[in-house]
C-alpha cells in the first residue's frame, strides 16, 4: 500500500506542477462589482484601440458594442442579438454579417483579435480560447446600473472610444432624469411584477429604481423582497396592486405553452386583472446589461403614468 | 522422512471448537483416507493442511518446514488441492487451465519453459485429459472437469496432493477412475491425502485411514484396523457389517441406523 | 490486437478532423507532422492548426485515455469479482467522483480554475472509496460480497446528495446546467490540462494492472484454487481493487460518468478472445479507447448546434448492445 501511495503523492506533484504551463493569450478582467482587479500588465489606454476585428459573445456587449465603435470593427455578434424579445439592437445587428457560438471551434476559425465573453463563460473553454492564443476580454456580472456605467467607461477606453461611453452613459442619465420630470408630484400606482417562475423583483434590484423614478410604488420592495426573489401567490393576491406586469421574454419554444398570467385562475381575482391593467414589460430593456436597460424606466413611466405621454 | 507432518492441531470458529489434538504423518509414497460424518472437520483439516487458514493451536509442517514460515507460493510447490467441485464459469480451454499449475513456479512475469511444457503434457497424459486441451472447460461433463483440475495439481509438481472430495457428484466410473489416477502417482513416490465419502472406495486405494468425529480422532490405521463395525456405529451411528471379498478387498456394507 | 490498434488509429486520425471546421485526415496527418517537428509547414490556415492543435487533438487523447482505462478497468473488476456483469464503478467510484464535481461546481471552485473540477471529482472518487473499503473490511479481512453490499451503499448514498446539491444549484441557471451536462458525461472542453492530468493515473495504473494478467486468469477458477497455485488472493485483490480504483476515478474526474464502457467492452473482447488476460487487458484498453473515441465523434456530428452527451451515447448504443448479450447467454445461468 505505502508505494502506491506514494505514486499517488508523485502523480499529484507531477501534475500540479506541469499545470503551471500557460501558453499564448492574456484573459482581461476589468474592475466590476466583484472586485476582479485587472489580471494583465497595466491598465493601458485604448489597449484594443486598433481591434477591428472585435466578436462579442454576449448579448449585452453586442449592444454595447454597436453603439460604441463602427461597424466595421465588429465582426461578429450573438445570435440573441436578432432576437427582438432580448435585445434592443435588431436593427443595428443587420449590418454585422455573421453570428458567433460560445464555442471554441467556431470562435477560434474566426480569427477575431479581441474577443469579449460573458461572466459564465466556462473555465475549460476560457483556457481553450487562451491556449490558442486568443485576447480576451471577460466581463463581470453585472448588477445594477451603477455596473453598466462602469462597463461602459471601460470598454470605452479599452476600445479607444472613451468620448462615445461619455455620450451613452450621458444617456442612460438623461433617460432616467427626463422620466422623473415628466412624473413629479403624481400620485404614485402600486404596482407589481410577475416572473414565469412565480418570481418578482424587489428592492435593490434595477427594476425597483426604475419604479420609483416612473413614479410607482413596487409592490415587491413593499413586500420586503431583496432582489430577485419568489413572491408565494397568496402574498401578491393579499397585497393587492393596482397594476400588475409579465415578462415579454419567453425563454425560448417551450415557455410559449405557459398560460398566460391572466388565465390562472387564482389570479383571475386579483383587482388588477379584472380592472385590465396587465401589462407586458419589454423583456429586452429590463434584463439589458447595455445603457438600454434605462429605457425600462419609460416603458414603466407609460404604463404608470400614460397621461404624461399622451400625444 | 515425512512429507507432511501435523501435530496437535487444532481449529475454533467462533468460539467454537471445530478441531483439536490431530496429529499425523504422511511418508512419500503413502495415501492417507480422510473420513467422517459431515461437519467433523474434513474440510477444515484440508484448509488447515494447506495454510488457507490458519490453526488455533498446533502447527503443520511440510517436507519439515513449518507452514508459518513459507509463503504462499513456496507451500503451493510442496502441496497441491484439488477443491471440492473444481470449476470456472470462464471459457478457459484444459491446457489453459492445465497450465495454471505452473503458476507457484513461474510466478508473475517468467514465461513458460521447455520443462514446463513437458510437465503440462505429461499432467494431461497421465490423468487422460489430453482430449480435452482445446475444449472449454465449461462444456466437459462433470467427470471431465475433475481430471482436467487434477491435471492442473499433477501440473504442480507438488509432492503432497491434497483433495477434498474428489468424487462428490461423479458417476461411478469417473469416481474410481479418478482416485485410482490419484493412487498410480501415490505409488511413483508423492503422497496425498484425501477426504473421501465412499468408505469402500476409501479402503480400497487408501494406505491408511483417518477417521474423524467432532473434530477429534477418532481411529487412525490401516483400513482393516479401523473400518469395524464398532467403530462405524460409534462414529457414523450406523449398523454396519465389515466382511472380505473374494479378492480380499474390504467391504462395508451399511444396514441402517444404529439403534 | 494489430486490428484493434490500426482501427484506433484511423478514428483518431478521423476524430481529429471532424467539426465546426472539417479538416481532412490527409492534412491532419500533415499538421500532426509538423506540430512533432516532422514535416514542413504546408498549405493550411493558421487557424486549422490551431483547432487541431488546442480543441481537437486533446480532446481525442482524453477520449484515448478515458475509454481505454474504463474498458481495462471494468475487465479488471470482472475478473475480482469473477462476474462478467461487473462494472468500474461497481464500489462507488463513480458516484462519489459525481459529488465531488457537483460541489466543485455548486461551490465555485471550478469558476477558480480549470483545474480543480476534475481534481475535486478524482478527490471525491477516493474517498468514496476508502468509506466503502472501511466499512466492508473488518479484522483485515473484506469479504466480497460485503465489498459490493458497502458500495451500493454508500454509492446511493452519494448519488441522492449530488442531487440534493444539484436542487440547491439549479437557482442558478448556468451552474445547474453545468452540473447537468457534466453528469451526463462529456469531453466538450477538454484540453492538454486534462490529458496532463489524466495521462498519469491511467497510463500508469493500466501497465500495473496488466502485469497482474496471469494471477486473474488464476483467479477466475476460485479463490481457495487461486491461494493454493501461490497466489496470495487477498493482497491481490486490493492491490487490483486500488489500481483500478486510480485509473476509474482518473477517467471518470476527465469525462464525467460514461456507461456502459466498461461493461460492454471487455464482456464482447472476451467472447471474441477468450478470458485469459494477457490477451484480454491490452485488448481492452485499446477497444475501449476505440469506443470512446468513436462515441465522442458522434457526439459531435450527430446533431447539429450542440453536441449530444457522451454518457447518452454510450447508454443509448451500450444498453441495447448489453440486453442483446444478456438474451443471447441466457441459458446459462440460474433461473428462479
Amino acid at each position: 500500500m505505502e508505494r502506491r501511495t506514494l505514486g499517488t503523492v508523485l502523480g499529484v506533484l507531477v501534475i500540479v506542477g506541469l499545470t503551471c504551463w500557460s501558453a499564448g493569450g492574456a484573459v482581461v478582467h476589468p474592475p466590476g462589482r466583484r472586485g476582479n482587479p485587472w489580471t494583465v500588465g497595466t491598465p493601458s489606454v485604448a489597449r484594443y484601440g486598433k481591434a477591428r476585428r472585435i466578436v462579442s459573445l454576449n448579448v449585452g456587449t453586442d449592444e454595447i458594442l454597436l453603439s460604441l465603435v463602427s461597424p466595421d470593427r465588429i465582426l461578429a455578434v450573438t445570435r440573441l442579438a436578432d432576437d427582438p424579445t432580448i435585445s434592443s439592437v435588431t436593427a443595428l445587428a443587420k449590418a454585422i454579417p455573421i453570428r458567433a457560438v460560445l464555442d471554441a471551434e467556431h470562435v477560434l476559425a474566426l480569427e477575431p483579435d479581441l474577443l469579449i465573453v460573458p461572466p459564465y463563460v466556462r473555465r475549460e473553454v476560457l483556457a481553450q480560447l487562451e491556449e490558442g492564443g486568443m485576447e480576451i476580454l471577460r466581463m463581470p456580472d453585472c448588477y445594477d446600473v451603477d455596473d453598466i456605467r462602469v462597463h461602459l467607461r471601460f470598454l470605452g477606453e479599452a476600445l479607444g472610444e472613451p468620448e462615445k461611453a461619455e455620450a451613452l452613459v450621458a444617456e442612460m442619465d438623461g433617460t432616467l432624469a427626463e422620466v422623473r420630470r415628466r412624473t413629479a408630484g403624481l400620485p404614485r400606482p402600486r404596482i407589481l411584477y410577475v416572473g414565469t417562475n412565480g418570481d418578482t423583483m424587489g428592492r435593490g434590484t434595477n427594476f425597483d429604481l426604475f419604479v420609483e423614478a416612473a413614479g410607482g410604488i413596487n409592490v415587491a420592495s413593499e413586500a420586503g423582497i431583496l432582489k430577485r426573489g419568489q413572491l408565494p401567490l397568496e402574498k401578491g393576491l393579499a397585497m393587492d396592486p393596482d397594476i400588475l406586469l409579465i415578462s415579454s421574454y419567453r425563454g425560448g419554444k417551450k415557455s410559449r405553452e405557459r398560460p398566460e398570467l391572466t388565465e390562472d385562475p387564482a389570479w383571475r381575482t386579483a383587482r388588477a386583472v379584472r380592472e385590465g391593467r396587465v401589462h407586458v414589460l419589454n423583456g429586452a430593456h429590463i434584463l439589458s446589461t447595455s445603457h438600454h436597460v434605462t429605457r425600462t424606466a419609460e416603458d414603466l413611466a407609460r404604463i404608470l403614468h400614460p397621461e404624461c405621454y399622451a400625444p | 522422512m515425512s512429507l507432511l507432518e501435523v501435530r496437535n492441531l487444532g481449529f475454533a470458529y467462533d468460539e467454537r471448537e471445530v478441531l483439536s489434538g490431530i496429529s499425523f504423518s504422511l511418508a512419500a509414497g503413502e495415501f492417507l483416507g480422510l473420513v467422517g460424518p459431515n461437519g467433523a472437520g474434513k474440510s477444515t483439516l484440508l484448509r488447515l493442511l494447506l495454510g488457507l487458514i490458519s490453526p488455533a493451536e498446533g502447527e503443520v509442517v511440510l517436507k519439515g518446514d513449518p507452514l508459518s514460515s513459507l509463503s504462499r507460493s513456496e507451500i503451493a510447490r510442496r502441496a497441491a488441492f484439488l477443491p471440492q467441485g473444481a470449476r470456472t464459469e470462464f471459457a478457459f480451454t484444459g491446457r489453459d487451465i492445465v497450465a495454471m499449475g505452473r503458476n507457484p513456479w513461474l510466478g508473475r512475469f517468467r514465461p513458460e519453459g521447455d520443462e514446463d511444457r513437458t510437465l503440462i503434457a505429461e499432467a494431461m497424459r497421465e490423468t487422460e485429459s489430453e482430449p480435452f486441451a482445446d475444449r472449454f472447460v465449461t462444456e466437459l461433463s462433470g467427470g471431465e472437469r475433475q481430471r482436467v483440475f487434477l491435471a492442473r495439481s499433477f501440473a504442480q509438481a507438488a509432492p503432497v496432493l491434497v483433495l477434498d472430495e474428489p468424487n462428490a457428484n461423479l458417476d461411478l466410473l469417473h469416481a474410481f477412475h479418478l482416485v485410482d489416477l490419484v493412487q498410480a502417482r501415490v505409488r511413483k513416490g508423492s503422497s496425498a491425502v484425501a477426504a473421501l465419502h465412499d468408505l469402500n472406495l476409501a479402503a480400497r486405494v487408501c494406505d491408511r485411514i483417518l477417521v474423524l468425529k467432532e473434530g477429534k480422532t477418532a481411529a487412525l490405521g490401516r483400513p482393516a484396523e479401523v473400518l469395524t463395525p464398532g467403530l462405524l456405529k460409534e462414529v457414523f451411528g450406523v449398523k454396519a457389517r465389515v466382511s472380505t471379498d473374494e479378492d480380499g478387498h474390504l467391504l462395508v456394507s451399511v444396514l441402517g441406523p444404529a439403534v | 490486437m494489430a486490428v484493434l490498434s490500426g482501427l484506433l488509429l484511423v478514428s483518431c486520425v478521423v476524430a481529429v478532423g471532424v467539426g465546426a471546421v472539417p479538416i481532412v485526415p490527409a492534412k491532419a496527418l500533415r499538421i500532426l507532422a509538423h506540430a512533432l517537428g516532422l514535416g514542413e509547414r504546408g498549405d493550411w490556415f493558421h487557424y486549422e492548426e490551431v483547432i487541431l492543435m488546442t480543441v481537437r487533438l486533446p480532446r481525442v487523447i482524453v477520449a484515448v485515455l478515458a475509454g481505454g482505462g474504463l474498458a481495462l478497468s471494468g475487465a479488471v473488476m470482472q475478473g475480482i469479482f469473477r462476474n462478467p456483469m461487473a462494472d468500474p464503478g461497481i464500489i462507488g467510484v463513480s458516484a462519489g467522483a459525481s459529488l465531488g464535481s457537483v460541489l466543485a461546481l455548486y461551490l465555485g471552485w471550478a469558476a477558480v480554475s480549470v483545474l480543480w473540477l476534475p481534481l475535486s471529482a478524482f478527490a471525491g472518487a477516493l474517498i468514496c472509496t476508502f468509506l466503502v473499503y472501511g466499512i466492508a473490511t473488518s479484522r483485515g479481512k473484506t469479504p466480497v460480497s460485503t465489498l459490493l453490499l458497502a458500495g451500493i451503499a454508500v454509492g446511493g448514498m452519494a448519488v441522492s446528495l449530488t442531487s440534493l446539491v444539484l436542487f440547491f444549484a439549479l437557482r442558478n441557471y448556468e451552474v445547474g446546467k453545468q452540473i447537468m451536462l457534466w453528469l451526463m458525461g462529456g469531453l466538450d472542453g477538454r484540453g492538454w490540462l486534462h490529458v496532463r492530468l489524466a495521462a498519469g493515473p491511467v497510463l500508469m495504473g493500466s501497465a500495473w494492472l496488466c502485469l497482474y494478467a496471469r494471477d486473474l486468469n488464476v483467479m477466475l477458477t476460485g479463490e481457495e484454487s487461486a491461494m493454493s497455485l501461490g497466489i496470495d488472493v487477498p493482497k491481490v485483490r486490493r492491490r487490483l481493487l486500488m489500481l483500478s480504483v486510480l485509473v476509474t476515478a482518473a477517467t471518470v474526474s476527465v469525462s464525467g460518468t460514461v456507461g456502459f464502457v466498461g461493461l460492454v467492452v471487455p464482456h464482447i473482447l472476451r467472447l471474441i478472445l477468450g478470458p485469459d488476460h494477457r490477451r484480454l487487458l491490452p485488448a481492452c484498453f485499446l477497444g475501449g479507447a476505440l469506443a470512446l473515441v468513436l462515441a465522442d465523434l458522434l457526439c459531435r456530428t450527430l446533431a447539429q448546434d450542440e453536441e449530444l452527451r457522451l454518457g447518452v451515447v454510450t447508454s443509448m448504443i451500450g444498453g441495447p448492445f448489453f440486453i442483446y448479450l444478456l438474451i443471447k447467454n441466457r441459458r446459462r445461468t440460474e433461473t428462479l
